[in-house]
């Protein structure tokens, strides 16, 4: 209870010394800053390459010819009896993805990709994205570049843009029950074999194309709706090995499907086992290294704060504080500032990938893993420091404190 | 060891090094009795060991050599965490240069002791409440220390002091900062304390605060003489 109290009214004064505060908050923002956007970019760099590492693309082999292969098909005519269903998960792999796509009218071709995996599609790789980022929401569109779609604009009237930018809003046409608004977000170079389509490709997130489906007047059936490919991603841990295995015996199982004559899909696609270990290798070391960074500037941030409280240190331990008081009206106030701070970094961030719209991977980074990893990271490398740095002041008794005038 | 004697100290020595060999006996072979609420003051010229003897007795320092029997036990061989718990419950100080937390107003530098201890908020801030009263800076309750004068801050030091019901106050040139009037107000404040029961040690070069102490020694060269 004693404890309890002493924390609450710690947390509280640690505010008052607004000068102090607010320098240490702007310290620790920049701090958090910078490293939200180097995990975010190890994060998002590290999901496209562990994806890379981890996923095995199934290619529709018809894809594009007049008879392209269904969602009926592929769930329940594999030729070797490899039933994959939808969201399924196949043993040893963590997931299967699914993308799917129908044709909507005689110029669209309406894509559906996963939010949490935008990159498994196997012609969407970031570095494909000519501007802006994935759609991570219903009402968010990836488009071609170059596309041109007569659109129905907001009164209802049609519209032609040559070339819409980011953010331009549009509804689906007349084919829709209730239609929904949707806004561009990013622009993707169109890869080869869409080039040979004369349809428009559009990308929406799963759910927002099942909603397109469900409210479609043109009542779509199992049998039109398509598969584009199926990513398969493999179970284990990367770093641990097991994945590696995986990867293999997966790919092993899963060849049967692309061959015969009238096979569905195409052989197999996954990165080669000497590429990954060299990969893993890289992100293995940059994780060392952004954690090192971050400790040392919360260590160095820890002993600049007792630093600052040298004295009141002296003051409560001559009064009768234990160890573990001081530690908590120190810890209060390095808390507050980590908490606040990283509040301050992320929004800064948020703000600036809101006005350069510049990130690929994640866009909205308040609710993302990176945000949840940079404050774990942030916190977890302080922790050694600030153990470090308190028992050092604890160290010291307060009479050689007061001693140094 | 009288009844009414809340510290004795005996033989008390502490010694120096100073640069690589050179040792310096800052206190040397001193014999002490303290009784319980009374006002008692050790003076004597600058480096006559009397910051070293009060550090040593209330426990902030070791001694070389001697005994400190506090209640019938000998302190001065107990460990950091101990002596800390025994500050706590026994002992108040009050500083030369006040030492008040400046993030803190007056009322709470008062209550400040009190936090870590199973005490009910309320209980907290009625006893520092009753003790800003006593010292007479009722009107200063929220005031930063940065708004106070020297003689206000040291009479919330004395309070600050005061809150955990101590049973001996260790004061290290108290009025050392303050100007004659000041340190005449301060000084009649820590002897009307003693009334109920609370011994106060003043350690000051200035001989002209005698006349508030009931007993007083004087030190040179680590000796009372
Ligand atoms: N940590 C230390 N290391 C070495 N010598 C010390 C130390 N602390 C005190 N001394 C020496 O011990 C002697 C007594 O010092 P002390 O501070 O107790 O004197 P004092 O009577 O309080 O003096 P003042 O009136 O100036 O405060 C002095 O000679 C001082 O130099
Ligand atoms: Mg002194």
């Amino acid at each position: 209870m004693g404890q309890l109290k002493l924390l609450t009214k710690s947390i509280v004064f640690s505010t008052r010394s607004r000068r102090r505060f607010f320098t240490f908050v702007a310290v620790f923002a920049i701090l958090s800053g910078a490293t939200i956007i180097l995990i975010n970019y190890f994060d998002g760099f590290s999901r496209q390459e562990l994806l890379d590492q981890r996923g095995i693309v199934l290619k529709a082999s018809a894809f594009g010819t007049p008879s392209p292969l269904s969602l009926f098909e592929a769930e329940s005519n594999s030729p070797v009896g490899i039933g994959i269903n939808d969201g399924q998960t196949l043993a040893g792999a963590s997931k299967v993805i699914f993308y799917k796509y129908v044709d909507f009218g005689s110029t669209l071709r309406i894509f559906s990709m996963n939010p949490s995996y935008p990159w498994a599609f196997s012609d969407l790789k970031p570095s494909n994205l000519a501007k802006g980022h994935f759609p991570y929401s219903t009402h968010q569109v990836l488009v071609s570049e170059d596309i041109t779609m007569t659109l129905a604009d907001a009164e209802g009237g049609n519209q032609i843009y040559t070339k819409p930018g980011l953010g331009t809003l549009f509804t689906l046409g007349t084919a829709i029950t209730d239609p929904f608004e949707l806004k561009i977000s990013g622009i993707f170079k169109k890869p080869a074999v869409a080039e040979a389509d004369s349809r428009e490709w559009i990308f929406l997130t799963e759910k927002a194309f099942t909603t397109l489906i469900d409210e479609s007047h043109l009542d779509f059936t199992e049998n039109e709706i398509y598969i584009h490919s199926i990513t398969v991603i493999a179970g284990g841990d990367v770093f641990l090995g097991g994945t590696y295995t995986e990867v293999d015996r997966l790919a092993a199982e899963l060849r049967p499907l692309s061959q015969g004559g009238s096979a569905n899909f195409n052989e197999p696609l996954f990165t080669p086992k000497s590429e990954k270990n060299e990969l893993r290798n890289m992100m293995f070391l940059s994780l060392i290294f952004g954690l090192f960074g971050t400790f040392v500037v919360s260590t160095l941030y820890s002993y600049l704060i007792t630093r600052f409280r040298r004295r009141e240190v002296a003051v409560l331990k001559a009064m009768g504080y234990s160890k573990w008081s001081v530690r908590i009206v120190v810890l209060s106030e390095i808390l507050v500032v980590a908490i606040t701070g990283f509040a301050f970094g992320l929004l800064g961030i948020q703000a600036f990938l809101y006005l350069t719209r510049s990130s690929a991977y994640v866009f909205n980074i308040v609710f993302s893993s990176t945000a949840l990893l940079s404050f774990l990271a942030v916190v977890l490398s302080s922790v050694p420091g600030f153990i470090l740095i308190t028992t050092r002041i604890l160290g010291v008794r307060p009479i050689e404190i007061f001693r140094q005038k | 060891m009288s009844s009414n004697t809340l510290i004795e100290a005996k033989n008390l020595t502490k010694e120096y090094i100073r640069g690589r060999k050179e040792v310096v006996v800052a206190v040397n072979d001193v014999d002490l009795e303290i009784p319980r609420g009374k006002l008692i003051m050790v003076t004597g010229p600058s480096g006559s060991g009397k910051s070293t003897l009060l550090n040593v007795l209330s426990g902030l320092d070791k001694p070389t050599e001697g005994k400190i029997i506090f209640s019938d036990e000998d302190i001065s061989g107990w460990e950091e965490e101990r002596l800390s718990k025994f500050r706590q419950e026994n002992i108040g100080f009050i500083f030369q240069n006040w030492e008040l937390i400046r993030t803190l107003t007056a009322l709470e530098n008062i209550e400040s002791p009190l936090y870590p201890l199973k005490i009910k908020s309320k209980e907290i801030r009625t006893r520092a409440i009753s003790l800003l009263k006593q010292v007479g800076l009722w009107d200063k309750v929220d005031n930063y220390p940065d708004e106070l004068s020297g003689g206000e801050q040291q009479r919330i030091g004395i309070a600050r002091a005061l809150v955990g019901k101590p049973k001996i106050i260790f004061a290290d040139e108290p009025t050392g900062n303050l100007d004659v009037d000041n340190a005449g107000s301060v000084m009649r404040l820590l002897k009307s304390f003693t009334k109920r029961d609370t011994a106060i040690l003043v350690v000051s070069h200035n001989e002209e605060l005698k006349k508030y102490s009931d007993k007083a020694f004087r030190m040179s060269n680590g000796r009372f003489i």
